[in-house]
This record gives structure tokens, C-alpha cells and sequence, in this order.
């Protein structure tokens, strides 16, 4: 108890606060620049905190995790400009909702529910880490196989009007991921020589040249026209563009169902915020009430990603803290900081650093609680973008995608290969094929290539050994029948 | 036309020839790290860029240009200019054992080697519930069984558990994961019987979450005596260790004065304290020449070793 309070005093002193602080301001203020995102923002940070005391440090990098998160919300509301790929289902509702003349609703949705999923996340993680990361671990190959192919199946519905196009569209990103060094033999694939895709396509590179990119392009095409007709609708809307506390309250199913998926993910390493969201939005579409107001900018699809999203980031810090295996690449950059402070994960980490271990949490909760103060006041200054005439915003936008992509992945190389898929991008919205399938194609494919090609290797020599791994079993069974009581229910479900 | 060839090649001529490294460092050097920011190798690279900047009186500037093992990194510097502005951070086995895999362009032999500034240690780890608790334990079950599952990361431990494997008449069933973090999820999880591992096994061994059964450095681990390294065994090793280069045909007078650089910021309170403690590899220290020896060797014992695996 005694070292409970101390390491609340740690947390509460000056510096950690101000540390916490400037971390979520950070995070919000790089996580919210189109072209850049939360894992490059604790990247800048890390070198700024080789210096400072551990909890300080520890602190202000959760502090840009955090804010990072909801940083990401704001350009892909705003501005259509996801820089990560989970970000592209936020852009699903908020964008539309922004568009119509409620920039300040979308993100305050964005806002609350992102606080509330993460704080979900953060409460499991304090109560429950060391059990919950001992059962996570029961999950192996076979298991998380299983998990992405029932997943898979469920995110199918998000495939739009024509299910052939999302196929093909996930199937091509699926198809792209496996560029890079073949996991098993480490021979090239689909490199043409090129060293620098030999670790796979930089996902931050296509993301954004396949989300963010065309949108810029289009809205540069619109010329002035749209800009106007922009100004007076915001003006005169401006009264009821705020989420009323009954709103909030209604949306408390998709949050926390988004919280839960969000949490459950998060503690399984090697599942990722992308499926996450997905997810967390495909299952809200599913029970809804109004199916058909997905898409076009309903509270629902918005408050599900986000609450999805931020919960994750807590939950990774569940097999980061007592495994050593970070769940993502803002989990792994988060080992280099415990390295240099000589703060080694693991399951005595709860003795051995109690002291810092429990001043982290009271600094996540602190960090949550400035997320919500600082979103809030710099939301409103966000806000305003949207009455920046389009020809003005959208040419810095692509400025800042070009030199963050430059900046993060090391040279014009992604910067080429951005501006490659920004054509493909372009090219697939002109058809209405849906980019957020080719997205989560991109994404799963390599986890579910690796986790089938591991499950093989393991049970070559004794395969009778499936029978071992009943939940994996139980959940390929059910896949076909989860595919067709969403095919059953497609009309039901697509938009419009 | 003609006027401006000869103005290019008198201008070529003067830089040629004008003594422009007579006080090196005259301005900031690019430290171009091999691997992500935040990793174990890229906050080493950091201490000792700030060290360095004492001994040089020039800021040092980290940029990181991670991907394929330090080959991205190499493949950028060796293309930059010769005047010790630019180096590059590796490890021994980015040009010891990578282009022996016929994927990249370069050889050892493209690069200038500034210094080794210090050693990787590098471990089997097995799950903490595994019925043996040492090498001999694990290979006495996996005869039983008839077969070993196996967790690798990058192609020379793959290669090395081949080499054991057919040594000691065991089918290994390679079970690839992505960086560390897949390996170390594998073996906690029990779902393979051993895995490779970088020194942050270490503590979690001393902890008991899992136990380390035998170590790929040459030397071993020199706090616990008792794990045995596979050069004891099998004469096979993974000899890594951390690399400063710069592109071929580097000033010499440039490289001689980062090597001294390096050979101080070696010995710098918090560079030791990293390495030994946090990092937990080994100190060492070899310069240029010495650092060019150590590769063609170690490549030579890399090619014996797949020529062996591949019979």
C-alpha cells in the first residue's frame, strides 16, 4: 500500500505531469498532420527521453501514444487523410459527418469514445495483466490462425455495394503483402532488387498514398465551388454541432462492445489496431438498429472505431509489461525506452519496478484524463479547417504526406512508392472499388500467411495434434456459418 | 559548350586537389543507423554518437534507415561521398553473412570498416515448462520423439539449427516468426520447444520465465558457465557484434580519427553501463583493419557452414 501511494506521488509530482502533458500534446498535434502518425510521433519522442528520469520518460511516451491516437482521428475526420491504416475506418463516418457540416460533433464522438475505450483498456490492464497475459499466451499459431479467418469473414461485410469488387480489392492487398523476403525459405519476393522491400511495402507509405493521396486529388479537382457552398453550410449549422449528453449515452453499446473487442485484441499480440477497428465497426453495423446510416456518417461508426482503436493501445501494454512481446510497432518502440532505462519486462516486473509499474498506470490514467482536457480545447481549433478554402488546405496536406513519408521511412523511395499507390488509390475510388478492403487485405494478409504457414511447420510431423486445439477447431467450424448468415442478411446490411 | 567543359573539369580538378580534410571534422557527421529507432542496437548508436561528439568537437547526427538487417542502411552509405561525413551503424553478420544469401549487391569487400564497438550475445531459450531444464535434457526428448519445433527469426540461426540438427540426427522443424517478439511469443507460450533469442532472454531466465539452454556468441555466457555455447559443441557460432563503417575508399585521415573517436566513447561510463547492463552483450573493441579481418573470417566459417547444411 505504502508503495502504492509512493509511486502516486511520482506520478502526481511536477515533472511527470508536465512530461505526461507534453506528451499528449505531442501526440494530438503529429498524430493529427496528415502524412504523419502515432508510431512516428513516439520515435521523434524517444530520443528527448534518454535523458530523463524513468517514469518521466515512460510517461511522456505513453503520453504521445495516447494522444497519438486521437491525433489520428482528426485528419482522417477532417480531411479524409488517414496516416494509419485503422484510421481509415474512422474515416467511414466521421468524414461524412464533418462534410455535412459537423466537424466539432465528429470529433467530440471521436474524442469521448477513444477516452472512454482506452480507459476500459487501462482499468483490465491494471486489475488484470498478469492473468490475462498467461491465458493470452495459450493463443499460438494455430489459435490466431483461426481468430483472423473467422475475423476476416466478419470484416467481409464491410465489402460495400458489390461483393466481387471487395474481393478482388482485398484479395489485391493480400496479393501486395507478400512482397518482401518469404518468411520461411528468406528468399525475395516480388522485390525486383529493390533492398528496401525486402522488410514488405512500408505500410505507412501506402496507406497514405492509397487513403489520403487521391482524396487530396479530388478535393483539388472541386476548385473553388466547393469551398463557398462549404463556408455557409457550417455557419449556419454551427448551433447543433455539438454531441448532446443523451447522444453520448446512446452510444454506450458501440462503445464499449468497441472497448471489449478493442481489449481482447490488444492482449493477443500479433492481431494489430487495424482489425480492431475493423472488427469493433463490422459487428456494430451488424446489430444496429439503422444498418443503413453506416457510411454516411452515423455517431455509431464513429464512436465503435475509436473506442476499438484506443483500447488496444492500452491492452498492448498487457503482453508488453509481463511477456517482454510488444503487440505492435508503438508497443515495440515503447521496449526500446524500458531498455534504456533498464526496466526489464517480464513476470517479476510487478516487484521488482512495483514502484514504476504502478506510477505508470496513475500516469496513464492522468494521460487519458489530459487527452480529454487537451482534445477538447485543440478540437475546436481543428475544427476550423474545414473553413479553410480546400485549394489552400489540400496542397499543404500532400507537403506534409510527401516530407513525413520522406522524414519516417528514410527517403524518396517510399516517397515514390507513396505517390505509386496515391494512383492506384485514385484509380479504385474512380471505380468504386473499396480502398478499406484493399487496406485490410494489406494488413491481415501477411499476419494470416505467417500464422498458417507457422500452424503447418508445427503440426507437419504430428498432425494429429489439431485435435489439441479445440477453440481453433470450434472457430473454423463456425466461419462457414458466419459467412452465411452474412450473406443472408446482405441486403439488410449494405449502404444504401 | 566547350568553355563550360573545361570550367567543369578546372573546378573538378581544384576539389580534387585542394587538402579538404586537413582538420577533420570541419562540419556535422550523418551517423546512418541500420535499424529502427527505439531498438537496443539503434540506443547504442545514439550514446555513442553523443560520446563522439566530445572527442570530434562536431555534432554527430542520428538518422535511422532501418530494413533487411542493416543491408538498407549499407546499401545508402556505400553510394555516399568518401569524405567521412557520412558513416553507417551495422552489425558483423550484415556483411559476414547477408550477401553469402546471394540477395544483396554488396560484398565485405564494398565497404571501409571505421570500428567494432561492441559484442551481441544471442541464446536458445526454451519454455519455462519444458520437461528438461539443458541442452543435453532437450536433445535427449527431441530423440525420443523424432523431431524438434523450432522458433527462428533471421536466416543464420535458421542455418545453424540445420547444422545441429544434422549433427545430432534431429528433424527440425523450422517454424519462422517475425523479429523477437514472435520467437519470444512462441516460446513463452509453449508452442515450440526452443527458440533463438537476442540477450534480453537473459533476465527473463534469471527470472524463470523461461529457460536458456545454450548460447550462439563464441564466448558464452560468461555469468552463467553452466549454459554451454554451441562453439564448445558444434564449432558453429553467431559472431555478432556492432560495426561503424563508411563508403569505400574513405579518407583515411577521416577514418582513423572516427576510429579514435569510437575508441574513447567505448569507454564512457554510460556507454559500458548500456552494454553490460541493460543491453546486456559484451565489451569489445576492434578497429578498422582489425574489424575487416574479423568479417572475412567469420564469412568464411558462414560459407563452410552452408555448404555443409546444403549437402
Amino acid at each position: 500500500m505504502d508503495l502504492i501511494l509512493s509511486a502516486l506521488a511520482d506520478a502526481l509530482s511536477l515533472t511527470t505531469f508536465l512530461s505526461v502533458a507534453i506528451g499528449v500534446l505531442i501526440g494530438i498535434v503529429i498524430g493529427a498532420i496528415p502524412g504523419l502518425n502515432a508510431p512516428m510521433a513516439i520515435a521523434v519522442a524517444i530520443p528527448l527521453t534518454f535523458t530523463m528520469a524513468p517514469l518521466a520518460a515512460i510517461g511522456m511516451l505513453v503520453g504521445v501514444m495516447k494522444g497519438g491516437g486521437f491525433g489520428g482521428a482528426i485528419g482522417a475526420i477532417l480531411l479524409n487523410t488517414p496516416g494509419e491504416p485503422h484510421s481509415a475506418a474512422t474515416t467511414l463516418d466521421g468524414h461524412p459527418l464533418a462534410k455535412s457540416g459537423k466537424p466539432r460533433k465528429a470529433l467530440q464522438t471521436a474524442l469521448y469514445s477513444s477516452v472512454v475505450g482506452d480507459s476500459c483498456s487501462d482499468l483490465v490492464l491494471i486489475l488484470l495483466a498478469p492473468t490475462l497475459a498467461i491465458f493470452a499466451l495459450k493463443a499460438g499459431p494455430v489459435e490466431l490462425a483461426a481468430i483472423l479467418i473467422i475475423s476476416l469473414t466478419l470484416i467481409a461485410s464491410l465489402s460495400g455495394r458489390s461483393l466481387p469488387k471487395g474481393i478482388f480489392a482485398a484479395s489485391l492487398g493480400a496479393f501486395l503483402a507478400t512482397v518482401g523476403v518469404d518468411p520461411e525459405t528468406a528468399s525475395p519476393r516480388f522485390t525486383f532488387g529493390f533492398i528496401e522491400l525486402f522488410d514488405g511495402l512500408p505500410l505507412a507509405a501506402v496507406a497514405i498514398g492509397v487513403l489520403a493521396v487521391p482524396e487530396i486529388i479530388m478535393r483539388l479537382q472541386e476548385g473553388k465551388s466547393y469551398r463557398r457552398q462549404k463556408v455557409e453550410e457550417v455557419s449556419t449549422k454551427h448551433s447543433d454541432d455539438r454531441i448532446t449528453f443523451s447522444e453520448f449515452r446512446g452510444l454506450k453499446k458501440p462503445i464499449f462492445r468497441g472497448a471489449g473487442i478493442g481489449t481482447a485484441i490488444g492482449a493477443l499480440p500479433g492481431l494489430g489496431t487495424t482489425l480492431a477497428a475493423f472488427l469493433s465497426y463490422a459487428a456494430t453495423k451488424r446489430f444496429s438498429k439503422e444498418p443503413e446510416k453506416l457510411g454516411s456518417g452515423a455517431l455509431e461508426g464513429i464512436a465503435a472505431t475509436e473506442s476499438a482503436n484506443s483500447a488496444v493501445s492500452g491492452a498492448n501494454l498487457i503482453p508488453l509489461l509481463t511477456l517482454g512481446i510488444p503487440g505492435n510497432l508503438t508497443a515495440a518502440l515503447l521496449v526500446g525506452a524500458f531498455l534504456i532505462h533498464g526496466v526489464t519486462p517480464g513476470p517479476l516486473i510487478f516487484e521488482r519496478d512495483a514502484q514504476l509499474i504502478y506510477g505508470l498506470f496513475a500516469a496513464m490514467i492522468m494521460a487519458n484524463l489530459l487527452v480529454l482536457i487537451i482534445g477538447s480545447f485543440g478540437l475546436r481549433v481543428f475544427a476550423l479547417i474545414v473553413k479553410v478554402p480546400p485549394y489552400v488546405v489540400y496542397p499543404i496536406v500532400l507537403l506534409l504526406c510527401v516530407v513525413g513519408i520522406y522524414v519516417s521511412q528514410g527517403g524518396f523511395f517510399a516517397v515514390w512508392l507513396m505517390l505509386g499507390f496515391a494512383v492506384l488509390g485514385y484509380l479504385m475510388a474512380r471505380l468504386e472499388i473499396s480502398v478499406v478492403c484493399f487496406i485490410i487485405g494489406l494488413v491481415l494478409g501477411p499476419m494470416i500467411e505467417l500464422s498458417i504457414r507457422q500452424s503447418v511447420v508445427l503440426l507437419s510431423r504430428n498432425p494429429a495434434a489439431i485435435f489439441d486445439h479445440v477453440f481453433a477447431l470450434v472457430l473454423v467450424a463456425a466461419t462457414p456459418v458466419v459467412a452465411w448468415i452474412l450473406i443472408r442478411d446482405r441486403a439488410r446490411l449494405s449502404d444504401g | 559548350m566547350n568553355i563550360l567543359k573545361t570550367m567543369v573539369a578546372a573546378a573538378a580538378a581544384v576539389v580534387m586537389a585542394a587538402p579538404v580534410y586537413a582538420d577533420y571534422p570541419e562540419k556535422p557527421v550523418t551517423l546512418i543507423v541500420g535499424f529502427r529507432a527505439g531498438g537496443g542496437s539503434d540506443t547504442a548508436a545514439r550514446i555513442l554518437a553523443t560520446e563522439m561528439e566530445a572527442a570530434l568537437g562536431q555534432k554527430v547526427i542520428v538518422e535511422n534507415k532501418g530494413g533487411a538487417g542493416g543491408a538498407v542502411a549499407t546499401e545508402y552509405v556505400r553510394h555516399q561521398a568518401t569524405d567521412g561525413y557520412t558513416i553507417g551503424f551495422a552489425v558483423a553478420t550484415t556483411f559476414a553473412f547477408t550477401p553469402l544469401t546471394g540477395n544483396v549487391a554488396y560484398t565485405p569487400q564494398d565497404v571501409d570498416f571505421v570500428a567494432t564497438t561492441h559484442g551481441y550475445r544471442t541464446v536458445y531459450a526454451a519454455p519455462k515448462d519444458a520437461p528438461y531444464d539443458d541442452w543435453a535434457g532437450m536433445l535427449a526428448t527431441a530423440k525420443d520423439r523424432g523431431w524438434l519445433n523450432y522458433a527462428s527469426i533471421i536466416p543464420l540461426d535458421r542455418a545453424i539449427i540445420q547444422y545441429v540438427g544434422r549433427k545430432e540426427e534431429i528433424a527440425v522443424n523450422i517454424v519462422p516468426t517475425r523479429g523477437g517478439a514472435g520467437a519470444r511469443q512462441a516460446v513463452l507460450g509453449g508452442h515450440v520447444d526452443v527458440g533463438f533469442s537476442g540477450s534480453n532472454a537473459l533476465p527473463m531466465h534469471e527470472d524463470g520465465a523461461l529457460k536458456v539452454v545454450a548460447a550462439l556468441n563464441p564466448g558464452g555466457i560468461a555469468e552463467h558457465p553452466s549454459i554451454p555455447a554451441l562453439a564448445d559443441l558444434y564449432g558453429v557460432a553467431a559472431n555478432e557484434a556492432a560495426v561503424f563503417f563508411g563508403p569505400k575508399g574513405m579518407d583515411p585521415e577521416a577514418r582513423a580519427t572516427l576510429e579514435a573517436a569510437l575508441a574513447e566513447a567505448v569507454k564512457s561510463e554510460a556507454f559500458v553501463d548500456f552494454v553490460n547492463n541493460k543491453f546486456r552483450g559484451f565489451e569489445t573493441f576492434l578497429g578498422g583493419e582489425a574489424t575487416a579481418a574479423s568479417i572475412a573470417a567469420d564469412a568464411e566459417t558462414y560459407k563452410d557452414l552452408l555448404a555443409a547444411i546444403e549437402e
